[in-house]
C-alpha cells in the first residue's frame, strides 16, 4: 500500500513536470534523525531498553512546479525514542499530499493540516516533539469566490500513528474580511473579519449498552476587530451530545468561548485573554485517549516558558473537559537616555545607558463551577454555570522578566515565577494536590568577541511546604554554561540537582553535556548524561517524558 | 452566498444525531429462569468490588493480581475481585506468537467499563468500588498500588446503605445462566441507584507474560503457559450501566427489590462449573459502588 502510494506520487510528479514546462520544477525538503543509546539507571527510574538504542527519523521531500506541489514525509521509529507514544512503530510514509491551485480554487488530495478559527472546532497539526500528529487524510478545497470571501471545506479521516482513526471528519469554514469587499471599506481604519464553521464527525455506534450518536456536529462563530494598535477577537463554539471516554460517556452538549484583547504602541504592549471550556473534547474516535485523533484544539492561555525548571517541572496542560482560564500580559520598555559627559571628560553614572525591558504575565485556570446531577436519566452528567470559575485552582502562574544590557558585551535577564500546579488534575495523580513553586532564573551572556560568547544560567526552584501545599520533590537548583563559537560550534553543560528532596536517595545530580556543530544547512548534536522525568508541553498539549541516561545523537539537514 | 448558507444548513441537518434516550431498551430476563426465594439478609458489612484492568501481554499485571489475591486471602469474602481484560496492545490475541496468547478475554462490557471509567492510566490499574479519586472531572482508576491496602481497609468498615444477595444457576439444556438479586435499602438514598450483573469465569489456565516484578511466588519471569487467570469478566449481563432500581428521594429503609438477568452462553470454551455471578449496586450520580455480592452458579 505504501509502495503503491509512493509510486503514484512519483508518477504524478513525473507527469506534471513534463506537462508543465513553463515554470522551473523544484525539489526541496529536510531530514532529521535522532538516535539515543540508553543506559538503565535505577536511581532516576530510567528503565532498561531491550534494543539498547532507539531511533526516530523523518524526511520531508516536497516537489513544486508552478501551481502544483506534492510531497511525502518518510518516517522511521526503530523503535520510537522513550516517551514517544507507543503507537509509533516501524517505518512508513506518514504524510503524502498533492495540491493544485488555479482561478481562486485550491484542491489538496491526501494529507493536510488545517485550522478553523482559533482551532476550538477544528485543528489538524503536527508537533513533532510531542509525537502529536492528527493530520487529515482525504480532500480539502479552498475557494475564494469573491474578494474578501474565503471558503474552506475538508473531508477525511485522521492520522493515528501509521493507521487512521475510525471516524470520518467533515467540515466547512467561511471567512469574510469586510474591508476587502469594496474599495471604500478598504480605506477604513477599523478592520473587521467575520467567520463561521461547521464540523461533523461520523463514527459507528460500537457500544452495546448505550445509544450513541453516530453523527456529532459542532458549530462556531468568530469575529476579529482591529484598529491601530488595538485588537479584539472572540470565538464561540458549541458541540452537540458527544459521549466519549473523555467525558465518561455523558450526553451533555459542549461549549467554549475565548476572548482576546490586545493593545500595543511603541515601547508598550498589553493583552488580556479570557476563556471558558465545558465538555469540549472532540475526537474522531470516541474511545481514544492520550493525544490521539483530536479534531479540535483548545488554545492555551498560559505562557510557554523556555527556561528548564519553569518549563518542564510544572507546565499546564489544558483541560478540555472543563476549565475557566484567564491571562494578562504587560510589557514595557524603559528607553535609554544619554547624559552629558562630566566637565573632566569622564562619563557620568547613568542607570539608563541601555534600555530595560520589563514584562509581567499572569495566568490562571480554574475548575468549572458545576454540580453533579442527582437524577440523570438522560446522562447529562452535571450542570454548570457558564464562565463562572469554581474555587478550585488547576494552575496559576505569575511571572516577571527583566532584561537589560550591562555593557556593550554583557547582558542579563532575570525572571521570577510563582506557580500553583494541581498535580491531581494535570498529571492524573491521586491525593497529591496543589504544588506552589517559586522560581528564580538569572541568565547572563558575555560576548567575548564577534564570534565567541559565553552564557550562564542559574535557576532555583523552591516548593512551598506550608499553607497546605504539596511539597512534591522539593527544591531544585540548575546551572548551565554554554560556549558558542559562531557560526559553527556550541558546547553546553547543565546540571540539575534535586537537593531538597525529602528522600535523600533522590537528591540526585542530573548532569548533561552537549556539543553541536552547524555547517550551512546541516546541524549535528551529540549529548550525554542524565535527563530527569518531566513533562514536555507545547501550546498546552503535554506528554510525559520518562527519565533516561545515555548518549544521543541528532542530525538535521535541509535542502 | 445564499447557496453557501443552504449548504451549511443541509450539513447541519444531516450531520447531527441528537440522542434523547441514551440507555435505549431495558434487557429482560429469559422466561425459562425461575425466581428463587431469598431468606432474610443479615449481612451488616459493605463488600468491596475491585476491578483489575489487566491483559495477558501486560507483564506487570500479575503483580497487581497477586496483591489483590493476597488482600482477599487476608480479608475474606468482603473482597470481590473482577479481572477486566482490556487494551488491544495487551489483551488482543497475537497470531504471530501462536500458540501463545491466542485467547481473547476482552469483552464488550469490559471495554465499555474501560472507556467509561478507566483509560486515563495504563495497565495495570484498578478501581476500588469505583470511588471517585478526583472530583470533576470524575476519575475512578488508580495505578499506584502502594496505598491500595489502606484504601480497601477503610471501606470494609463502612456501614452499608444497601444490602444485596444474589442467587444464580445454570440451565445446561439451554446453556442459560440465570441470576436474581434482592436489594434492600438500609438508609434513605437521595440519588438514583442501579444494579449491574456480571458473569465471571474463575480459574482459567492460559498464557500470561510476567516481568517477575512484584514477588509473585508461584511464577518466574517470562511467558507463563499455565497462569491461573482468576475471576475473569466474561459478560456484562445487563450492560455495564445496568438498570435503575432505586429512585433518589423516593425510597425508605426496608424497601426490597428483586432484579433478574440472564445470559445464553454460546461460547464452547467457557466452563460453566467455573462460573460466578457478581452483582453490584452503584450510585448513578457518583458512580460509587455501594454494595456488591458474588454468588457461585449452581
Amino acid at each position: 500500500m505504501k509502495k503503491t502510494a509512493l509510486a503514484v506520487l512519483l508518477s504524478v510528479i513525473y507527469t506534471v513536470s513534463y506537462t508543465q514546462n513553463s515554470e522551473e520544477a523544484q525539489i526541496h525538503g529536510n531530514i532529521q534523525t535522532d538516535v539515543q543509546y540508553y543506559n538503565p539507571d535505577t536511581l532516576i527510574g530510567a528503565p532498561p531498553v531491550p534494543e539498547k538504542m532507539l531511533m526516530n527519523g523523518f524526511a520531508n521531500i516536497n516537489f513544486t512546479k508552478g501551481n502544483f506541489s506534492a510531497g511525502i514525509r518518510y518516517e522511521s521509529y526503530l523503535n520510537a525514542l522513550l516517551g514517544f507514544p507507543e503507537g509509533y512503530q516501524g517505518t512508513g510514509i506518514g504524510y503524502r499530499y498533492a495540491t493544485y491551485s488555479l482561478d481562486g480554487i485550491e484542491v489538496t488530495a491526501g494529507n493536510f493540516y488545517e485550522q478553523f478559527g482559533s482551532g476550538m472546532i477544528l485543528r489538524a497539526y503536527e508537533e513533532r516533539g510531542l509525537g502529536y500528529d492528527n493530520a487529515m487524510d482525504g480532500f480539502r478545497v479552498k475557494y475564494n469566490p469573491y474578494r474578501g470571501v474565503y471558503l474552506k471545506g475538508v473531508y477525511g479521516k485522521q492520522r493515528l500513528f501509521f493507521t487512521q482513526g475510525p471516524g470520518i471528519v467533515r467540515g466547512i469554514d467561511g471567512e469574510i474580511v469586510l474591508n476587502e469587499l469594496s474599495d471604500s471599506l478598504d480605506k477604513l481604519k477599523t478592520r473587521v473579519v467575520l467567520g463561521g464553521s461547521f464540523v461533523s464527525k461520523y463514527q459507528e455506534d460500537d457500544n452495546q449498552s448505550l445509544v450513541l450518536p453516530e453523527n456529532v456536529g459542532s458549530y462556531a462563530g468568530r469575529i476579529n476587530v482591529y484598529r491601530g494598535g488595538f485588537s479584539l477577537s472572540g470565538e464561540y463554539v458549541e458541540k452537540i451530545n458527544d459521549p466519549s471516554a473523555d467525558n465518561n460517556f455523558i450526553y451533555k452538549k459542549g461549549r467554549g468561548l475565548i476572548i482576546n484583547s490586545a493593545y500595543s504602541m511603541k515601547g508598550f504592549g498589553a493583552s488580556f485573554t479570557a476563556k471558558t471550556i465545558d465538555n469540549m473534547s472532540f475526537r474522531s474516535d470516541r474511545n481514544e485517549g492520550q493525544q490521539n485523533v483530536f479534531i479540535n484544539y483548545i488554545p492555551a492561555t498560559t505562557k510557554q516558558h523556555t527556561y528548564n525548571l519553569p518549563a518542564t517541572l510544572y507546565p499546564y496542560a489544558v483541560q478540555p473537559n472543563g476549565e475557566v482560564a484567564f491571562q494578562g500580559d504587560i510589557s514595557y520598555k524603559i528607553n535609554k537616555k544619554k547624559k552629558k559627559k562630566n566637565a573632566d571628560g569622564s562619563k557620568p553614572f547613568n542607570l539608563r545607558r541601555y534600555a530595560t525591558y520589563i514584562s509581567v504575565n499572569w495566568s490562571a485556570a480554574y475548575a468549572l463551577d458545576s454540580t453533579s446531577l442527582t437524577n440523570d436519566p438522560t446522562l447529562q452528567g452535571y450542570s454548570t454555570n457558564f464562565f463562572r470559575p469554581d474555587k478550585r485552582v488547576y494552575f496559576s502562574d505569575f511571572n516577571i522578566e527583566l532584561k537589560r544590557k550591562l555593557s556593550p558585551k554583557a547582558r542579563f535577564t532575570y525572571s521570577y515565577f510563582d506557580m500553583r500546579y494541581d498535580k491531581d488534575v494535570i498529571e492524573g495523580k491521586v491525593g497529591e494536590g496543589l504544588v506552589n513553586a517559586r522560581i528564580h532564573v538569572l541568565d547572563f551572556t558575555y560576548k567575548i568577541n564577534t564570534q565567541k560568547s559565553l552564557r550562564f544560567e542559574a535557576q532555583h526552584l523552591g516548593t512551598n511546604k506550608n499553607d497546605g501545599y504539596f511539597e512534591d520533590q522539593g527544591n531544585w537548583v540548575t546551572g548551565l554554561l554554554e560556549y558558542t563559537i559562531s557560526p559553527g560550534w556550541f558546547f553546553a553543560v547543565v546540571d540539575q540537582y534535586n537537593y531538597g528532596n525529602k528522600d535523600e536517595i533522590q537528591r540526585i545530580h542530573y548532569l548533561f553535556g552537549s556539543v553541536g556543530y552547524i555547517k550551512k544547512a546541516n546541524r549535528f548534536t551529540l549529548s550525554y548524561g542524565r535527563q530527569r522525568a518531566g513533562i514536555f508541553c507545547v501550546g498546552g498539549v503535554c506528554r510525559v517524558v520518562p527519565a533516561s541516561n545515555g548518549i544521543s545523537f541528532s542530525v538535521t539537514s535541509t535542502f | 452566498m445564499k447557496k453557501i448558507f443552504v449548504l451549511i444548513a443541509l450539513l447541519a441537518a444531516f450531520s447531527c444525531d441528537y440522542v434523547e434516550d441514551p440507555l435505549g431498551d431495558v434487557i429482560v430476563v429469559d422466561p425459562t429462569c425461575v425466581e428463587p426465594t431469598f431468606a432474610q439478609n443479615t449481612n451488616t458489612k459493605r463488600n468491596v468490588l475491585i476491578e483489575d484492568f489487566t491483559g495477558f501481554y501486560c507483564n506487570n499485571c500479575p503483580r497487581a493480581a497477586y496483591r489483590i489475591d493476597t488482600l482477599k486471602n487476608n480479608i475474606g469474602k468482603q473482597i470481590i475481585p473482577v479481572a477486566v481484560h482490556v487494551v488491544d496492545q495487551f489483551a488482543a490475541p497475537r497470531p504471530a506468537d501462536a500458540p501463545k496468547y491466542q485467547t481473547d478475554f476482552r469483552t464488550p462490557g469490559g471495554n465499555d467499563i474501560w472507556t467509561a471509567y478507566g483509560g486515563i492510566i495504563g495497565l495495570p490499574s484498578i478501581m476500588i468500588s469505583r470511588i471517585d479519586t478526583f472530583n470533576n472531572p470524575a476519575r475512578f482508576q488508580v495505578s499506584d498500588l502502594t496505598p491500595f491496602n489502606d484504601q480497601v481497609r477503610q471501606l470494609i468498615d463502612d456501614v452499608p446503605v444497601v444490602n444485596l444477595q444474589v442467587k444464580a444457576n445454570y440451565i445446561a439444556s439451554k446453556s442459560l445462566v440465570c441470576a436474581y438479586a434482592e436489594t434492600e435499602v438500609l438508609a434513605t438514598l437521595a440519588d438514583d441507584h442501579s444494579i449491574v450483573f456480571m458473569l465471571l469465569e474463575d480459574s482459567i489456565i492460559d498464557w500470561q507474560l510476567y516481568s517477575g516484578a512484584g514477588g509473585y511466588p508461584f511464577y518466574s519471569a517470562g511467558d507463563i503457559p499455565d497462569y491461573l487467570h482468576k475471576h475473569v469478566l466474561r459478560r456484562s449481563m445487563n450492560n455495564y450501566l445496568g438498570e435503575t432500581i432505586i429512585t433518589g428521594g423516593n425510597n425508605v429503609v426496608g424497601d426490597k427489590t428483586i432484579t433478574s438477568s440472564s445470559y445464553m452462553v454460546t461460547e464452547s470454551t467457557w466452563k460453566p462449573e467455573h462460573f460466578e455471578v457478581v452483582a453490584f449496586v452503584y450510585n448513578n450520580r457518583t458512580k460509587e459502588i455501594m454494595q456488591a455480592y458474588k454468588a457461585n452458579v449452581d
